[in-house]
């Protein structure tokens, strides 16, 4: 069963000005520990010492792009049922419905707005929390 | 300071050091180009990421006419076979950037080629 309350974040993005900006912003939140990694692969060695209750992923990055990441941690029963949430500068509609067809809890559209961003995410954690 | 003001001097820092970052990244696109038209059968893919790492970081910081023109080179990357009449649209892409990018620079009063220290602020 998910906590109710959102304590960490794991945020993956190979851009690293965003993940600075996405790690100040969600910094905003109080209690809120934000992780962030610059790679898929990166993300995928780190997720168990992280441990999140949410990821937050880019989508398009070299390597492991964000859906192939989230695949590839879905084959693990640990993380079977992590929310996920894509940011994507890449947000029309038939491409938001295609992430969330494969499980993604939401699409955050990129740009977005730094001083928002926490309570976006907080508001999607717990929409997930209340089914 | 408050947050917001924070995250305000935060955005701009970035802001810069992206712009900088962007004019080494269109030499870069340039080479990779060069490549292309000199017959290399990839390429495309990379260019097309790059672009739409510019397009995405560049609307971040308000520099939306820089995104506007790589997310047209995006699109053109995304679309097209590397033949000679859409390498020749992305150099066409390329030089528009390095123009924006160095309007942006201006009008923010940012030195983007003065030394290591500019580049790398």
């Amino acid at each position: 069963m998910a906590s109710s309350l959102l304590r960490t974040v794991l945020y993956v993005d190979d851009e690293p000005d965003i993940r600075e900006i996405v790690e100040m912003s969600l910094g905003l939140i109080d209690g809120l520990k934000v992780h962030t990694r610059g790679s898929g692969e990166s993300a995928l060695a780190d997720i168990a010492s992280i441990a999140p209750d949410m990821l937050l992923i880019d989508v398009m990055m070299p390597g492991l792009d964000g859906p192939a990441t989230v695949a590839r941690l879905r084959e693990q029963p640990r993380w079977a049922q992590l929310p996920f949430v894509f940011m994507t500068a890449k947000a029309m509609p038939q491409e938001v419905a295609r992430f969330k067809e494969i499980g993604a809890a939401d699409v955050i559209a990129k740009p977005f707005d730094p001083m928002e961003l926490g309570n976006r995410v907080v508001a999607i954690w717990k929409g997930l929390n209340h089914g | 300071m408050d947050d917001a003001q924070q995250i305000q001097e935060k955005m701009r820092s970035l802001g810069e050091r992206y712009l900088r970052r962007t004019y080494l990244e269109i030499d870069q696109m340039e080479a990779a180009l060069a490549r292309l038209r000199a017959g290399s059968t990839d390429g495309l893919k990379e260019l097309e990421r790059m672009m739409h790492k510019i397009r995405g970081s560049g609307a971040m910081f308000g520099f939306a006419t820089l995104s506007d023109c790589a997310a047209e080179g995006e699109l053109l990357c995304a679309s097209s076979q590397p033949d000679p009449s859409v390498i020749a649209k992305l150099e066409t892409h390329a030089r528009e950037m390095r123009v924006h990018v160095l309007d942006a620079a201006k009008l923010h009063n940012i030195l983007l080629e003065n030394g290591p220290a500019s580049l790398h602020g």
